[in-house]
């Protein structure tokens, strides 16, 4: 079920069909999205804000310029580094079930942000820093533990990164009993995930680190392809297998480190729409890859709006409802797959 | 009568000029004050705050008991006390604040608690202009030394004074029956059923316990420490307090646990009660009646 | 013209001697096929001529140079290498699978222009696979698989192409099919076969010279019927064997001996 022919669209295209299909829906989402919110706007003042018209009300401004918006594009950014990273290392561990934590980087972030709680830092910077930290040691020592005579092993790194997410979790658990009310709070809502702690300044941070990792692993989406193939086909087509999967790792757990301490960790996005959007658009990565940062951001920007707006009072945790659409989704695409 | 002030008006107008040039260069400085919280930061808030919100349920409570609850906004979640915040609008839980509704209520100052509310969110509504007071209760006293400070940055001194005459006279009254009793009595106040925790030595209900001639046998560095029920038997304390919480219900329940170990203290003399938590959890005045309640309940003889 | 110079190759694993010491040549347009029993160290002799496996020790040399002196995309160029079925679980159509064997030739992101997509044609043609040009290879049957597999070989324009063991789970007719595309191609394009195979009478009937393999030395190099000879593989295999003459011609077949017909001081 491709709904471009290869046939008659050259790849250039149909990447260019998607960006350009991506971004109208992606912007209509995020003008959604910037509509909903826990006080009254009328659409007539944010039409006027968009417009730059002189708005009677400062303090419309300042709570869709200032609070709203930086929280839609975080979204956007969440989304697309997640999309990505799962669908990488989809392709790099040559399995479905991949995702982008399944190397130990929500263990080890976790850890870290923990510590960073523990210690009394506040959220940024101390504990964003302490989850980084904790998510790249992790990495390295996965790294280590894979080691293989010509590259990374890819069975070793499924297993030692499901390994060392088990240990964190124990971890995790051991630091939950310690802690009493305050800190216990704080460490759930780390845990659950969270896109209203970002501030303009957080947004420009995630998309500096975020933009030339997007450019990398695109460059590098034709050898994703060959590296399906398996490690000697690649080899054999010309694929430097060795620099491209120590570069596509350490990019994309680069990728995910930095969104994953910013946001807690949020689950499913990255195991789902690589799927999804594989259904659709095919296993080409140079199609993928544009997809899934267009895709992933928009599906998250969906989350954010549902978790403002369903709740009465308040907003849910986005995670909740990423799981809440992610997984019966994932049956679905499951079942579809074994038809 | 208009014409003779315009008269005026133009005799001194020299003095006039100067007058309306200060009111409209100076607007800040006509309307607004310099204030330090109780954490040590500098803070402007208006001379006088019309719009104010409260970033605990503690601090509502203050409010209330101030008698300033006409300038209250906005409340957080589980605000309960007294009854009627529970109408005001609510700005989020007092761990994860809603900024958008808060910014939307247009206060012109926000109270919150030093390591309470988060501080990205605190330092957020401080860009956004809008000025937040932060108050640091770690003891008994430090509650007196609130009702003060809000008492002067919300222009209600004299009914703060009242609130603190009132308090220590109370708390004066029980110290003077203590002082004179030579043994206190051990105490567990449990306020955790599964797993059981008590209070340890930076907490009001350690305070509260002493004060009220009780030795807390939860002392110690760890603030809420845990006990299994071996340990509580070994300690074999002579009163058991148990702290309601909504969520964990059911005093029956736990009054039937400890029944069944008969060699406690307290268990024999069946000396188990129930007391309301927000009485010594909250750093309000109402921590002066969960003393009185306390009180009554060690010294039975003393305060009846 | 010499294709593959091979001189003292020599690679351990894990400890073990897998290759020792081996020296040979082949030439351009040569049907070169290795036998041997199972861990003799024929698929990986096989992978150093690719460099998928680094020897230890030793000069191999494609086509005069070093196999050290070529990049990989540019080695890729010369040689392409067609592996025992892999099945793969993503949806790729049989037609992308053969398009990505242009990859050597092309930029870095596989964009393809029309002469690819002719080239690409070709090859499916020449190996049958048109037909399935749109079919999901994880829809395919193991014959069809393996054909498209050469196809995408075939794309690379290489001078040599290896294959390890591509008859193996193969019917007889698909057997057949694919030995005589390899024969084909040696004859229509002068390219270099070298292929492992298990089925020492298929090999007989279409090599040009032989490479008899044990625990990574070689016992006999040469024309099929100087390899096999019945001391030959009763040395290598350890079994008994008769060699007899093919009907279709000069070539070897061999018989393998079924126990019952050994008295016990062995011989018949």
């Amino acid at each position: 079920m491709k709904i471009l022919q290869k046939e008659s669209v050259s790849v250039i295209n149909q990447i260019f069909i998607i960006c350009f299909a991506g971004s109208i829906i992606l912007i209509s989402f995020v003008l959604i999205g910037i509509c909903i919110g826990s006080s009254d706007i009328s659409i007539k003042s944010i039409i006027n804000i968009i417009c730059n018209k002189e708005e009677l009300d400062p303090l419309i401004k300042t709570i869709i310029i200032k609070i709203r918006l930086p929280r839609v594009l975080f979204a956007i950014e969440v989304g697309a580094s997640l999309s990505l990273g799962g669908l990488v290392f989809q392709a790099l561990l040559r399995n479905p079930l991949a995702e982008p934590y399944i190397l130990g980087i929500s263990g080890g972030s976790a850890v870290g942000a923990i510590t960073g709680i523990f210690l009394g830092f506040s959220r940024y910077f101390g504990v964003s820093i302490m989850a980084f930290i904790g998510s790249m040691m992790t990495l390295l020592l996965i790294l280590f533990i894979s080691q293989g005579k010509t590259t990374v092993k890819k069975d070793s790194l499924l297993l030692s990164g499901v390994m060392v997410n088990a240990f964190c979790s124990s971890l995790i658990m051991f630091f939950l009993s310690l802690s009493h009310d305050n800190k216990l709070h704080n460490i759930l809502f780390w845990l659950m995930g969270d896109l209203s702690m970002s501030e303009t300044k957080h947004v420009l941070t995630v998309f500096m680190f975020l933009t030339p990792c997007f450019i990398i692993i695109f460059l590098l989406t034709h050898s994703m392809n060959l590296l399906l193939m398996g490690k000697e086909a690649a080899l054999s087509m010309g694929v430097n297998v060795r620099f491209v999967t120590y570069v596509l790792l350490i990019t994309t757990s680069f990728m995910i480190s930095i969104t994953v301490c910013h946001s807690g960790i949020l689950g499913f996005v990255g195991l789902v729409m690589p799927h999804l959007l594989r259904l659709i658009f095919g296993p080409d990565h140079r199609l993928l890859v544009p997809a899934c940062i267009l895709g992933g951001g928009t599906f998250m920007v969906l989350c954010d709006i549902l978790a403002r707006w369903l709740p009465k009072q308040g907003e849910m945790p986005v995670g909740v409802i990423t799981a809440i659409i992610g997984a019966p989704l994932f049956i679905f695409l499951l079942r579809r797959s074994a038809k | 009568m208009t014409k003779t002030i315009y008269s005026n008006l133009l005799k001194n107008r020299r003095y006039v000029i100067c007058l309306l040039l200060l009111f409209f260069l100076n607007p800040i400085k006509l309307h607004s004050k310099t204030v330090i919280d109780e954490t040590g930061r500098k803070i402007i808030i208006p001379e006088y705050p019309k719009r104010i919100i409260s970033l605990a349920p503690s601090i509502t409570e203050i409010i209330y008991d101030l008698n300033q609850e006409h300038r209250l906004k906005g409340v957080t979640l589980f605000s309960d006390y007294p009854p009627q915040a529970k109408k005001l609008p609510v700005i989020g839980s007092y761990i994860h604040l809603d900024l958008e509704k808060i910014v939307s209520l247009r206060p012109d100052i926000c109270i919150g608690i030093h390591d309470g509310n988060p501080k990205e969110v605190i330092s957020r509504l401080e860009k956004l202009n809008i000025p937040v007071y932060l108050l640091n209760p770690k003891d008994f006293n430090a509650v007196t030394f609130s009702l003060n400070n809000l008492g002067k940055i919300l222009n209600c001194e004299q009914r703060s004074k009242f609130l603190i005459n009132d308090i220590k006279s109370r708390v004066n009254a029980i110290s003077k029956k203590v002082e004179k009793i030579n043994s206190k009595p051990g105490i567990f106040f449990q306020i955790g059923i599964n797993p059981i925790v008590s209070a340890g030595n930076s907490t009001f209900i350690h305070e509260l316990i002493n004060m009220a001639g009780g030795k807390n046998l939860a002392k110690g560095q760890i603030p809420y420490p845990r006990f299994s029920i071996e340990q509580v038997i070994a300690l074999s304390p002579d009163i058991i307090i148990i702290a309601t919480m909504a969520r964990e219900g059911g005093f029956d329940q736990v009054k039937a646990m400890w029944k069944k170990w008969k060699n406690i203290n307290a268990v024999k003399n069946n000396m188990i009660f129930l007391v309301d938590s927000n009485l010594v959890n909250r750093p309000t005045y109402r921590l002066v009646e969960g003393l009185e309640t306390l009180a009554k309940l060690i010294h039975p003889k003393l305060f009846n | 013209m010499i294709s593959i110079e091979i001189e003292n190759l020599h690679y351990a694993y894990k400890n073990e001697d897998v290759l020792k010491n081996l020296s040979f040549n082949i030439k351009q347009g040569e049907f070169f096929i290795i036998i041997g029993p199972n861990g003799s160290g024929k698929t990986t002799l096989l992978k150093t001529l690719n460099n998928i496996i680094t020897p230890d020790k030793g000069l191999l040399k494609i086509s005069g140079y070093s196999i050290k002196s070529y990049k990989r995309k540019s080695l890729s160029r010369k040689i392409s290498f067609v592996s025992q079925d892999t099945n793969l679980d993503f949806p790729f159509t049989a037609n992308e699978i053969v398009m990505m064997g242009r990859s050597p030739h092309l930029g870095l992101f596989g964009l393809e222009t029309d002469i690819d997509c002719k080239i690409v044609e070709n090859a499916m043609e020449f190996t049958h696979v048109s037909h399935l040009k749109d079919r999901l290879i994880n829809q395919l049957s193991g014959g069809e698989r393996q054909r498209v597999y050469i196809a995408r070989a075939i794309c690379q324009d290489p001078e040599i192409i290896l294959l390890d063991e591509p008859t193996a789970s193969l019917d007889l007719s698909h057997q057949v099919l694919i030995m005589d595309l390899m024969e084909k191609l040696r004859i229509e394009k002068n390219i270099t076969i070298v292929m492992v195979s298990h089925d020492i009478n298929l090999a007989a009937l279409y090599a040009d010279r032989l490479l008899l393999m044990k625990n990574g030395e070689i016992i006999k190099i040469g024309k099929p019927e100087n390899v096999i000879t019945y001391e030959n593989l009763e040395k290598t295999y350890e079994c008994v064997i008769m060699v007899d003459k093919n009907p279709l011609g000069n070539f070897p077949i061999v018989i393998p001996v079924p126990g019952r017909y050994l008295s016990n001081k062995g011989g018949l």
